[in-house]
């Protein structure tokens, strides 16, 4: 009896992640703006079964610790792939909130959208490679 | 046979850039008989003066005006948006506007590197990246660099494939898809011109 309440309290705590993860794909626009860019809509079902597989199997590799032995290269792959998706989260937080807009409108600043986008670039990769770097160097002295 | 209807599709905005004269065909697009044509296309509506800000010209001022031609005109109009006209000196691309857009430029970077920076440590990014090493290796290290490297590249990359990614195509005419920032901005410029509107359109009386 204990266990079968465990098990559905369990079921509904893992839905609520799940929803959680699929609204925050949902609302940022990510699927949809790479669904622009392929320029074909046949394939939004197949990225909605990637979304649940992707999910699915971290969740069972994380929470019962398998580990699989690889080469170093494939930990360089998956840091640029989470890299990338990170950026597209960080991309679309900023758009949500509105704050190129009000700062442009308030300087006076037109068509300056590539500036606006090269320094959003490279502050974001300073500003990670740092975050990470400045434990290289605590390390060293 | 001559028909009296006169089409009017306005505008929703003009920018300009000295103190004039507004005409009709400067806000709108008007199609009717060749007879009043020259008369209603140049038919001036609103003497803006200098100094940056708005005016807003109503479809009823425009009405107003083409009747005082003639009352027998039947105006039609294609649309229900009023005119929004600003007035903005025109800068080009003098030392000052370099100059701010580069501070603009240095202030946004130092606050996109901020802001991954808090987001990392609210969501202990380093133990993630840690964790994803010991999966993938079977290595357990205090500092994983051969992943958070290639991740902070990653950033980069995922933020300029989010804005920019439509190939640029500039050799046929067709109007392409804009990057999401742009919408981004003319969304929000449109809010705030409707409600200049709406506030001028709310707070005018019939005289």
């Amino acid at each position: 009896m204990k266990a079968i309440i465990l098990i559905i309290f369990l079921l509904c705590a893992g839905a609520a992640g799940g929803i959680t993860i699929s609204s925050l794909f949902v609302a940022l626009d990510i699927i949809p703006r790479l669904n622009l860019s392929l320029k074909n809509r046949a394939y939004t079902y197949r990225w909605q079964n990637s979304v649940l597989l992707g999910c699915i199997t971290s969740t069972i590799i994380y929470s019962l610790d398998i580990r699989f032995y690889l080469a170093d290269i494939f930990s360089v792959l998956a840091g640029i792939l989470y890299g990338i998706f990170i950026g597209m989260l960080a991309g679309a937080l900023t758009e949500v909130l509105n704050i190129i807009p009000i700062i442009t409108k308030k300087f006076k600043l037109k068509n300056n959208e590539r500036t606006v986008i090269n320094s959003l670039i490279i502050g974001k990769t300073i500003g990670a490679l740092f975050f990470f770097l400045k434990l290289y160097f605590k390390e060293l002295f | 046979m001559q028909t009296n209807i006169v089409l009017i599709q306005p505008k929703s905005k003009v920018i300009i850039h000295e103190s004039k004269e507004i005409l009709i065909k400067d806000i709108a697009l008007i199609e009717c008989d060749s007879k009043y044509r020259q008369a209603i296309l140049n038919l001036p509506i609103l003497f803006v003066d200098e100094g940056s800000g708005y005016n807003v010209i109503h479809l009823i001022d425009i009405a107003q005006k083409i009747n005082s031609i003639d009352v027998n005109l039947d105006i039609r109009f294609i649309g229900t948006e009023d005119i929004l006209i600003e007035f903005a000196y025109h800068h080009g691309n003098s030392f000052l506007t370099i100059i701010k857009s580069f501070i603009i430029a240095f202030f946004i970077a130092i606050c996109a590197g901020a802001a991954i920076m808090n987001f990392h440590a609210d969501i202990n990014m380093l133990s993630v990246l840690r964790n994803i090493n010991k999966i993938l290796t079977g290595k357990e290290v205090t500092i994983p660099y051969i992943t958070a490297i290639p991740y902070s590249i990653g950033v980069g990359v995922g933020v300029y494939v989010f804005f920019n990614f439509i190939a640029k195509n500039k050799r046929n005419k067709k109007i392409q898809m804009p990057s999401p920032l742009k919408i981004e901005i003319s969304s929000y410029t449109k809010t705030m011109e409707d409600y200049v509107k709406t506030e001028s359109k709310n707070n005018k009386s019939t005289n």
